[in-house]
């Protein structure tokens, strides 16, 4: 046996090898920025609010969520370890300087088009290729948005969420922290407090939006944190996809990333919301990374409507994130599908809440948790069933691969039932990716290598498949090089 | 001072005339005074500890809380087994009780086990408890006046079954609740056996607190088999622990069943210490009227080629509610790890109530380690189709509630347990039955 | 062929072959009997190269090279195949995708061009049809809910697929039933060549009556004690194992 276990040492250090690759999308995009200095008050509230030229309610909210978030305490309950977060450190505005209303794709600076270029996403081809609409976040302030017209003419709005609160303020001023207060929890608050901008999207009564929806943050000023925030409406019986990918230069220093994404369905629609999330994940040695602690919810406000999360996040070097579904209409349904990877000293606690409260609804959970190197990755999900909610049903699924013997693994579900007729059944499974499974193949001729990837892709298939096809195709890709010489 | 400073305060002024045992011996005495300095820092948990977070104390809480010092009331039961200690009150009665001390096996109480020099328990006594302990254990290291002390020499195997009764009465001034806490403490050494049956009684209607703490000891290659049968007065408190620790391919089962008490918790606690050790973890709820169950179950693989294997069953009835959380830590060099572990709820009624948090905590690669929970009613499928057979509703439902506490049951080694079992759940229905087939 | 010589080899550190030789030329079948525990499987291991399978002693060399220090993906790409005694489950990861990665994989180290989705279906369609296997099989994940039948049946396509030189067949026929076994001799048959080398590993005889073979070996305590043609097979069959173990007895 003790042979056994030199062969998985081995093994194990092979996959170190693999698990060993460079970020490939730490550049740094050099352009004039307008930052403000670094530091959080009253004043730096009232600024943000006053340059983005806010009408009065929003800065009223701001700062009523500032007060909130001074008395609140940063939470610690998580399974991840990082440096206290000096939080007058962080400027909490950037947005690229000289910035005057654009015409066309030809005014946007040309760098800030290569920069998306680099990240594999062409504006310019996207606007005649992909039915995709894309409103792109640089750092904090929304560039452009293109398709903005044919999706108006289908009455879905779709606009930088700091042009919404100009246009539609009685649609922001209605659905703003209508999910998630602000007072929710402490980066919510803070959030609430800067946000700086984000997406908004309100589908009509009716309405299937013609395209998918896409947005990509990245993260480029040194010290920036970046707050966005999402508001997501579909209104009776409408329907969207809506996209979501994350990339970020690579740095030295660690930036905080504390988005807020708001999801309501009326009765009968349906949100499907999808992120591919690759944020610098700091180098092996857990230096530099993005520390992402992000509150998502949806709620199902209407009976049968459905909202249905889809993840994957191979990116950062923290991540705290819990996307949520409160299933308040009768016969709602809420979906989780996930795919987490954490290596080199990578921490991820994530999983979803699931609040069962309507009749009959339902909740999927499936988690895909892989962790290598030193990474940590935990699952952490809710699911809660209260009193009056009959005949809810869950059914969770959590499983975990680990390659390398220095990463963990840690499967937290918390399941609280109120209503007897639930019926709720929770699965986990830990284990190491399989030596009969790896030599199965390499005996078909297939390198170690090639082995991994496709056991791992194999593994993390119930979850692709939930996402849309361009973005399962860049999943895959993205598994495959974050695993590259994981195995030999 | 603030309101939770005072009730710690209360709670001390109310143990000051508590009887202790073994004040002559100078490391229990100091053991005593630092798990009161302990206690001080902590005090009582509540709903604020994460542990905590679904068990109300309030209730427990409100009481003023009395020592009795011994009781004269008499056990009726039978014993099964001709080696039976009794606990009144937590006092040793040993009037009723029948010591066992033969061929290197010592069954006594924790005085006398105290005072036994060639038991060197002073090794022993709390070295099982985790660093981390909540009030209700430090308080019971620094007051507890009973138990019984099982020690097992190399190679000894006990010949029947070792029989603890724990009974507990109300005060008689009813303004007063009764308390007591109980040490008890198993150590065996290499290659032995013995079979431990704990029951826990009173008198129903009763109000008390028995806060009680078994440590089991188990040296290599001893296999232990530890039964802890709660049937306490529906009225009652029960706060109890089970610290296990193991040697080297030692195999212990414990097995927890929870049928009386109006509020229970216990903390079941394992490290395997040795490879090829192994942990078998059952456990059974049956909770009616309030009944509040919380059971806190932890495994820690500490060493390679260790397994364990938990089944957790909880039936819920009336307003019943059961707190489960099983938590398996496999630690970082503790390859070829094998873990299982299941909590199965049923809820039978519409105002019970069932929380599960089954936590894997992994920082080893070459392990397989699952978990399941449910949470669930009677499958109507199997209802209707025993209906269709002639069986009526009532009859049908209980047959099958029997057949899920059953899965439990069947792991039971002990026939005297699986059988009282069988007669309390499956009831009156299962001799109809028999007569029917 | 294989050229296997003095061959010791373990088993996560317990020795399990004592020293084998066995030749094995292109064009030949040859059959390893022998009772359980007597090593046929290890030997189609270590051929395979399954990594704790550890050669102590003695060489195995196929076309000429001493294949100790390649991979378990280097030697398939070199044409050896095994057919698994017991085909792994891989969720997920479908038929299909495992074989197309497979074949390139050999192709690119041949250093040819990668197949084209259109050659590749057309030649999988063609391979199972002669395995008699439903195009739906072809979409299921590898070996995922197959049955003991289906999953030997997939273990024959997969080699027809691959093409391989030299065929290692670990108990291919344990548990098929007569239809099954058929199917899987067809599939051996149509293999057959001049240019290739099949080795059974088999308990029983009854696969024999379906592949012929040239040679038959006897493996006990991890060595061949008698090597024959078929008729060995059947007298195997009609009289057991025990008499080679007398006869052995008797010879020291």
């Amino acid at each position: 046996m003790y042979k056994a276990m030199t062969e998985v040492a081995e093994q194990n250090k092979d996959l170190k090898d693999l698990v060993k690759r460079e970020y490939k999308e730490g550049f740094v995009t050099e352009i004039e920025s307008d930052t403000l200095a670094p530091g959080l008050d009253e004043d730096v509230v009232r600024l943000i609010s006053e340059k983005k030229g806010e009408p009065e309610f929003m800065l009223e909210y701001r700062l009523k969520a500032f007060r909130r978030w001074q008395k609140m305490k940063e939470p610690d309950w998580a399974h991840i370890n990082y440096p206290k977060i000096d939080f007058q450190a962080i400027s909490y505005y950037s947005a690229p300087k000289a910035l005057p209303k654009l015409e066309s794709l030809d005014q946007v600076d040309p760098k800030l088009l290569e920069t998306y270029e680099k990240l594999g996403i062409p504006l310019e081809e996207q606007k005649m290729l992909a039915n995709v609409a894309v409103d792109a976040v640089f750092d904090s302030v929304s560039v452009r948005t293109t398709f903005r017209e044919t999706l108006s003419a289908a009455g879905v709005i779709f606009m930088p969420i700091s042009e919404a609160v100009h246009e539609h303020p009685e649609l922001v001023k209605k659905y703003l922290s209508s999910v998630v207060p602000v007072q929710d929890n402490y980066y919510a608050a803070l959030n609430s407090a800067v946000f700086s901008d984000g997406s908004f999207v309100f589908i009509p009564k009716g309405v299937r939006c013609p395209m998918e929806l896409s947005t990509y943050f990245r993260i480029n000023e040194m010290n920036t944190g970046q707050f966005e925030r999402t508001l997501i409406i579909a209104e009776e019986d409408a329907y969207v996809s809506y996209l979501e990918g994350c990339t970020a230069p690579q740095r030295d220093e660690n930036q905080l990333h504390a988005a807020v994404v708001e999801l309501i369905a009326h009765e009968g629609a349906e949100i499907k919301y999808s992120t591919v999330q690759n944020w610098y994940p700091g180098d092996e040695n857990g230096k530099g990374g993005i520390y992402n602690f992000v509150t998502k919810r949806g709620l199902c406000k209407g009976d049968n409507s459905k909202i249905s999360w889809t993840q994957v996040e191979t990116g950062s070097a923290i991540t705290w994130k819990y996307p949520s579904v409160v299933l308040q209409g009768d016969n709602s349904v809420g979906e989780f599908y996930s795919v987490a990877l954490s290596h080199n000293k990578q921490q991820a606690d994530t999983g979803t809440k699931m609040i069962h409260m309507g009749k009959n609804t339902s909740s999927t959970i499936i988690s895909k948790g892989i962790s290598a190197g030193h990474g940590q990755n935990t699952y952490r999900g809710l699911v809660k069933v209260l009193k009056g909610a009959d005949n809810a049903r869950n059914f969770s699924q959590c499983d975990s691969l680990l390659m390398g013997d220095r990463c963990g693994a840690h499967t937290f579900p918390y399941i609280e039932v109120q209503n007897p007729s639930a019926n709720l059944e929770h699965e986990a499974t830990t284990s190491k990716i399989s030596e009969d499974q790896l030599f199965y193949l390499m005996q078909r001729g297939l390198s170690a290598e090639a082995a991994v990837s496709m056991i791992v892709n194999g593994f993390c298939k119930e979850v692709f498949r939930e996402l849309p096809m361009e973005f399962a195709v860049e999943a895959q890709k993205l598994l495959d090089i974050s695993l590259e010489g994981a195995v030999g | 001072m603030n309101i939770a400073a005072d009730q710690n305060q209360s709670w001390l002024e109310q143990h000051t005339h508590a009887p202790v045992v073994g004040q002559e011996l100078e490391w229990l005495k100091n053991l005593r005074a630092e798990a009161l300095a302990q206690f001080k820092q902590s005090g009582l948990p509540g709903i604020r500890d994460e542990q905590w977070r679904h068990t109300n104390l309030r209730a427990l809480k409100s009481n003023l809380y009395a020592h009795s010092h011994g009781s004269s009331t008499k056990v009726s039961a039978t014993p099964n087994s001709t080696t039976r200690l009794v606990f009144v009150n937590g006092h040793f009665a040993p009037e009723q009780s029948s010591l066992h001390e033969s061929d290197g096996i010592t069954v006594t109480d924790l005085e006398q086990g105290c005072r036994d020099q060639s038991l060197h328990l002073q090794d022993h006594f709390s070295s099982t408890l985790p660093t981390q302990q909540h009030g209700f254990t430090t308080l019971n290291t620094a007051y507890c006046h009973g138990g019984y002390v099982i020690y097992l020499r190399s190679g000894t195997q006990a010949a029947s079954v070792l029989e603890m009764l724990f009974i507990n009465t109300a005060q008689d001034d009813d303004s007063l609740t009764n308390i007591s806490h109980t040490r008890n403490l198993v150590v065996a050494e290499a290659n032995t056996r013995c079979r431990i049956i704990e029951r826990h009684q009173g008198e129903d209607g009763s109000v008390y607190l028995h806060n009680t703490i078994t440590e089991i000891i188990a040296g290599e290659n001893a296999h232990i088999d530890h039964y802890k049968i709660q049937q306490d007065s529906s009225e009652a408190f029960h706060i109890g622990g089970v610290f296990i620790e193991q040697a080297a391919n030692a195999h212990v089962k414990s097995h927890n069943i929870s049928l009386g008490g109006l509020l229970t918790r216990n903390d079941i606690c394992c490290n395997l210490n040795g490879e090829g050790g192994h942990i078998e973890m059952n456990g059974l709820v049956f909770g009616k009227g309030r009944q509040h169950v919380d059971n806190h179950t932890q495994v820690n693989h500490l060493v390679p080629h260790c397994s364990s294997d938990e089944h957790y069953k909880c039936i819920l009835d009336d307003h019943s509610r059961s707190v489960f959380r099983g938590r398996i830590v496999v630690a970082e060099d503790a390859q070829l790890t094998s873990a299982d572990q299941q909590n199965n709820n049923l809820l039978l009624s519409a105002n019970s109530e069932a929380d599960s948090k089954p936590q894997l905590e992994i920082y080893a690669d070459d392990v397989k380690c699952s978990h399941g929970a449910t949470v669930g009613q009677l499958d109507p499928k199997s209802l209707f189709y025993l209906q269709s057979r002639g069986i009526d509703q009532q009859s049908a439902s209980e047959l099958l509630t029997f057949a899920f506490a059953n899965q439990v049951i069947d792991r039971l080694e002990a026939e005297c347990v699986r059988e009282d079992l069988t007669k309390l759940i499956g009831g009156a229905l299962l001799h109809e039955l028999e007569d029917l087939l | 062929m294989l050229s296997i010589k003095n061959l010791h080899a373990s088993v996560f550190d317990t020795p399990i072959l004592n020293g084998i030789d066995l030749q094995v030329n292109a064009g030949e079948v040859h059959a390893i009997m022998g009772p359980n525990g007597s090593g046929k499987s290890t030997l189609a291991n270590v051929i395979a190269g399954r990594p704790g399978y550890e050669i102590t002693a003695g060489s195995v060399e196929y076309l000429g090279q001493d294949i100790a220090g390649l991979e378990a993906d280097e030697r398939a790409c070199e044409g050896i195949f095994l057919a698994f005694q017991y085909p792994v489950e891989i969720p997920g990861v479908s038929n299909m995708a495992m074989l197309k990665a497979a074949i390139n994989s050999i192709r690119k180290y041949r250093g040819e061009a990668e197949i084209t989705a259109a050659d590749f279906l057309k030649l999988i369609r063609n391979k199972a049809e002669l395995v008699e296997m439903k195009q739906e099989f072809l979409k299921r994940s590898v070996n995922e809910g197959f049955s003991g039948g289906e999953k030997k049946r997939n273990e024959i396509l997969q080699m027809a697929m691959l093409e391989p030189k030299l065929a290692l067949l670990d108990e291919t026929d344990s548990g098929l039933d007569i239809d099954a076994l058929k199917i899987v001799a067809q599939g051996v048959n149509a293999l057959r060549g001049e240019d290739r080398a099949i080795v059974l590993v088999t308990h029983y005889q009854r696969l024999l009556d379906y592949i012929v073979p040239d040679f038959v070996h006897v493996l006990s305590a991890g060595k061949i004690v008698k090597s024959g043609d078929k008729s060995l097979a059947l007298k195997l069959e009609q009289e057991g194992y025990s008499w080679i173990e007398d006869e052995l007895q008797q010879a020291s």
